[in-house]
């Protein structure tokens, strides 16, 4: 994530505590005011679709191991991240200023699937290391929900 | 030793230096954009892996020609034909991105260590860079080189688990031999992958290690046919590997809409088509190729200041003969190691690393193949018709990409 949208430079006269500063800039994930409707429902998207990919990551993860295929160490390691990941995408967007009324309904649209999710990687996590294959199973029903929500939710926002 | 013997001896020592090159051409940058184009283009953006590793086949073999007829390496090149100021402004971009690759490199070694272990990457992280003082410091270069090369090709997982996946072969092909923007993705996102692949061919630490070693190996005109063959063939299976990590993503990752921001969303695939054993061997091909591309990174930091500040040089000199050479490397990998403890995300830290990477390369080729030209240095040897027209149009092509990539980086907020 990009702090701004920056002046066109060629890089090759870039001096390199520019560069570095570029580098960081583009690594840092400083997210600016939303100015729009149009932006904020942007971001809905990118945050729908992230979370979902976040999300199908997981279950991939995690149907392996329950499958035999997989070692505990990777699927916990993939589980763990994900929950990270989708709490961290929650938050960014959360902390967007809705603009206007619409944006209002979008974000509480979203916010239901979205907390789902987060809570549904907590899940299994929790019952991935404890070895319940059962509720493992139920967590992933409940996240592939999720999933299609937030692809249909996306897919709808105009 | 008899004649048989020799000639055998001397295919192996061939054979090996090809295998070590196709294991040594990727890292942390190949399994991170191959991955992340394949689950997001398809395979629409196979050409720039192509040019790319022309690219770097074209220069890499120019780059060893000159070490074998002149016994001079790259930064060496580099100040006495850009000049002392314009040679240091460069030196600093090549020091800048070398170090932020080397930190992408550690810090993708610790998380393949998390991955097999459950142990955090931050605690492997400071084990990494130990381990890449230790090895830079202790094993000689040839072993060093051949064996991590080699550990890498355990990468060929990707090939295997490519044959095991339900690939949709006809389709993949279509992608890559017509190469369009996907419907749902923008031009100026496309392009900006475009260069994260072609900048993860070309890094410049990989032409100063190339030619480095070349020196460190006393490389002489007789070798010549041995170092094409390692650049002619090698580099181009390398490649292969890295085809193979974007295809594996096109039939598991792409239907799904993963898209790619951990590495071990890379190696997905492989556990879908192969289970635990390839999972194991996707995890060692994965330490092999990012250890070894940190210590080549390492390397390279000592080596390119050590070149062009006219200093001693060689891994085979010990730290009491060529102490400025040996400080620079340990502070490279010091402050590489500092910059993953501060839990910077080592994927994005990869593909901003391999852009700015691709939009210094002019910089770095632009002395060889001045320098691959000039009859008077080269001899016979010097560049013919076509290692010139298609060096020229690499580089003009080089220079675009150079241009363009810092405001696709910010247009396209780095590939979101």
């Amino acid at each position: 994530m990009v702090a701004g949208y920056g002046r066109a430079v060629p890089s090759t006269s870039l001096p390199a505590g520019l560069l570095l500063a570029v580098g960081c800039a583009a690594i840092a994930g400083c997210a600016g005011p939303t100015p729009d409707g149009g932006a904020y429902r942007r971001q809905a998207q990118l945050t729908a679709q992230a979370v979902s990919s976040i999300v199908r990551t997981a279950t991939l993860a995690a149907e392996a191991e329950l499958d035999g295929r997989s070692l505990a160490p990777f699927s916990d390691t993939t589980v763990s991240d994900a929950e990270t990941d989708a709490g961290s995408a929650q938050t960014t967007f959360d902390s967007r200023q809705p603009p206007d009324a619409a944006a209002d309904r979008l974000r509480r649209q979203l916010d239901a699937p979205l907390s789902s999710a987060v809570d549904g990687l907590q899940a299994l996590r929790i019952a991935q290391r404890r070895g319940d294959a059962g509720a493992v199973r139920e967590s992933l029903r409940q996240l592939e929900a999720d999933a299609d929500t937030l692809d249909r939710l996306r897919r709808g926002i105009p | 030793m008899t004649g048989l013997g020799r000639g055998w001896k001397r295919l192996l020592g061939v054979a090996l230096g090809v295998m070590t090159a196709i294991g040594g051409f990727v890292d942390i940058g190949n399994i991170v954009t191959s991955g992340l184009a394949g689950a997001r283009f398809g395979m629409s953006l196979a050409w720039a892996l192509v040019f790319g590793t022309i690219g770097m086949g074209l220069y890499g073999e120019m780059a060893g020609r000159v070490v074998a007829v002149t016994q001079r390496a790259t930064f060496n090149l580099v100040r006495e034909r850009l000049g002392v100021r314009a040679g240091l402004v460069n030196l600093a971009a090549a020091l800048l991105l070398t170090g932020l690759t080397m930190a992408a490199e550690i810090g993708g070694a610790g998380i393949t260590l998390q991955l097999g272990s459950g142990i955090s990457y931050v605690i492997w992280v400071p084990v990494v860079g130990l381990a890449t003082w230790l090895v830079i410091w202790r094993v000689p270069f040839g072993v060093m080189e051949r064996v991590l090369g080699l550990l890498g090709l355990a990468l060929v997982v990707f090939v295997v688990a490519l044959f095991a996946l339900p690939v949709p072969w006809q389709e993949l092909l279509s992608q890559a031999a017509q190469p369009a923007v996907p419907p749902d993705e923008g031009l100026a996102t496309w392009l900006f992958f475009a260069i994260s692949l072609i900048g993860s061919a070309v890094v410049p630490y990989q032409v100063v290690f190339f030619s480095s070693g070349g020196v460190e190996e006393g490389w002489r005109r007789r070798d010549l046919g041995e170092m094409r063959l390692n650049v002619f063939v090698g580099f181009p299976l390398g490649m292969v590997l890295s085809l193979a990590i974007m295809a594996c993503a096109v039939p598991v990752l792409q239907p799904r809409g993963v898209d790619v921001q951990r590495l071990e969303q890379v190696g997905l695939p492989v556990v879908a088509a192969l289970g635990r054993v390839g999972l194991l061997v996707m995890l060692l091909g994965f330490f092999a190729a990012t250890f070894a591309a940190a210590a080549e990174c390492a390397l390279s930091l000592g080596y390119s200041a050590a070149q062009y500040f006219g200093w001693t040089w060689g891994k085979f000199r010990r730290p009491a003969q060529a102490p400025r050479f040996h400080v620079v490397m340990l502070a490279g990998i010091i402050a590489a190691t500092a910059l993953m403890l501060t839990t910077i995300d080592p994927v994005q830290l990869t593909i901003v690393s391999v852009v700015l990477g691709a939009a210094a390369i002019p910089l770095t080729y632009f002395p060889i193949l001045v320098v691959a030209n000039d009859r008077s240095a080269m001899g016979r040897y010097v560049n013919g018709p076509w290692a010139n027209t298609l060096g020229v149009v690499f580089l003009v092509v080089m220079v675009v990409v150079s241009v363009i990539s810092i405001p696709l980086l910010f247009l396209t907020k780095a590939g979101q």
